[in-house]
């Protein structure tokens, strides 16, 4: 699977592949829609999930797309800002930290 | 459902001896029904004419490089290949492709673990790579492709050491434990690996790596060399971690990052899963976590071996510890 860009993932992608035993797919789902909202927060956007099928990434104007994966995800949410979201920004760690403890 | 073909990329500097060990896998039994795609590179196709004699099912790629130009070629070949046993027009249960001296093998992997239809008839073995003994550390410094083919094996195969001195072994095989700490090491001097040594599982050399003093070294100053911008590191972290808290993490890593990470590998202890997690990733390129029934040792510990170009290791290991502390389920 293509980190980059996500093709062909689906439901296979590898981000679901070592779910916890006893957790529904449905809950680990949410869970990492929940920690894919920490950082898109971060930025005045938002992550759903729909129906266990997709996700839906709302962003700050209002626009909202449609897209399958976290690569996808973050594809998209590079698109929307303009800009790539680097995990080893120090900055985006300093805004997560902040938005963590408010 | 049939299990999927095992499928071994080869690959390693031009005369760095590829051939020869692809010669000598081929006559084994473990390789009898092995089917085999190379690439016949310029006007000469040597590649060719060399392993024409031995058993499999070789297909010449007509092309040029596999892996700068005719991915879309390769993916019909293994198709056809593929379409041929459905058939029962060949059989074989192993695939060995084997790269130009000239490729980065990433092209491949990708090809296999991303094509619709061969990534559910195909999986990714192992990567081996021939470094050679006499010429292996001059490649490395000048040959970025050298140094790239190095850094995403699981096997390397130093071939010719009876042609080199102990010293300049030595101190290459030092150069291939920092640059790939991760990969299994052979000295050959006409005495190739046996097949059981390409086939074996690796989850331990993975493990046990990760306290290796190269793992923990710093990169050297020589801007110039290409291997000197790469280094290794091991990410290592004494509590559970949280798998969806990985998986945003590594995703955005890798989607932001990719390029650079050139191999990531190693074992992770998740929250509620009672074996090991086997990660394995070359650059944007991840394969399926593997579950494994129990931990080698008697610790478990997480942790991966990062392969990295121009990224500071500090860098990852504190965006990793951000996001565990932050975003994990308490």
């Amino acid at each position: 699977m293509c980190a980059l860009c996500g093709a062909f993932g689906g439901e296979e992608h590898w981000s679901t592949r070592a779910e916890a035993p006893g957790q529904t797919r449905r809950a680990e789902r949410l869970a990492r829609v929940r920690a894919a909202n920490a950082v898109l927060g971060a930025f005045a956007m938002r992550l759903d999930d729909w129906q266990g099928a997709a996700f839906v990434i709302s962003g700050a104007t209002g626009r909202r797309e449609v897209v399958d994966t976290l690569p996808q995800v973050w594809e998209m949410a590079g698109r929307m800002l303009g800009r790539s979201i680097d995990p080893l920004d120090p900055e985006l760690i300093a805004r997560m930290t902040q938005r963590m403890r408010q | 459902m049939n299990a999927r073909i095992p499928v071994h990329v080869l690959t390693g500097f031009l005369g760095s001896g590829k051939t020869t060990l692809l010669r000598h896998l081929l006559s084994s039994p473990a390789f009898a029904d092995c089917a085999v795609l190379v690439n016949e590179f310029g006007e000469i196709g040597l590649d060719h004419h060399l392993i024409a004699d031995v058993r499999g099912d070789v297909v010449l790629m007509q092309s040029g490089c596999i892996c700068c130009t005719i991915r879309g070629d390769l993916a019909e070949v293994i198709r056809g290949l593929y379409a041929r046993r459905d058939r029962g027009e060949v059989a074989f249960s192993r695939l060995v492709i084997e790269t130009t001296g000239l490729a980065d093998p990433t092209p491949v992997l990708a090809t296999i673990m991303h094509e619709p239809q061969i990534r559910h008839h195909f999986q990714v073995a192992c990567v081996i790579a021939t470094v050679d003994a006499v010429n292996g550390a001059v490649h490395l410094q000048r040959q970025p492709e050298s140094v790239k083919q190095a850094a995403l094996a699981d096997r390397i195969v130093i071939t010719k050491v009876d042609l080199t001195d102990l010293a300049g072994l030595r101190a290459l095989e030092a150069r291939l434990e920092r640059l790939n700490p991760s990969a299994r090491r052979w000295r050959s001097a006409n005495t190739p690996p046996p097949p059981d040594w390409v086939l074996a599982e690796d989850e331990i050399r993975t493990m046990m790596v990760c306290d290796s003093p190269a793992v923990q070294e710093k990169p050297g100053h020589d801007s110039n060399r290409h291997d000197a911008r790469i280094r290794a590191f091991t990410l290592s972290l004494d509590t559970s971690i949280d798998w969806n808290v990985f998986a945003v993490w590594f995703t955005l890593l890798l989607h932001s990052h990719g390029a650079d990470v050139l191999r990531v590998k190693g074992m992770l202890r998740v929250v509620g899963v009672p074996g090991p997690v086997l990660v394995n990733a070359v650059q944007h390129l991840v394969h399926p976590p593997v579950h494994l029934e129990a931990w080698p040792g008697d610790w478990q510990q997480s942790r991966l071996v990062f392969i990295v170009r121009d990224l500071a290791s500090a860098e990852i290991e504190r965006s990793f510890a951000a996001f565990h502390f932050l975003l994990a389920t308490k």
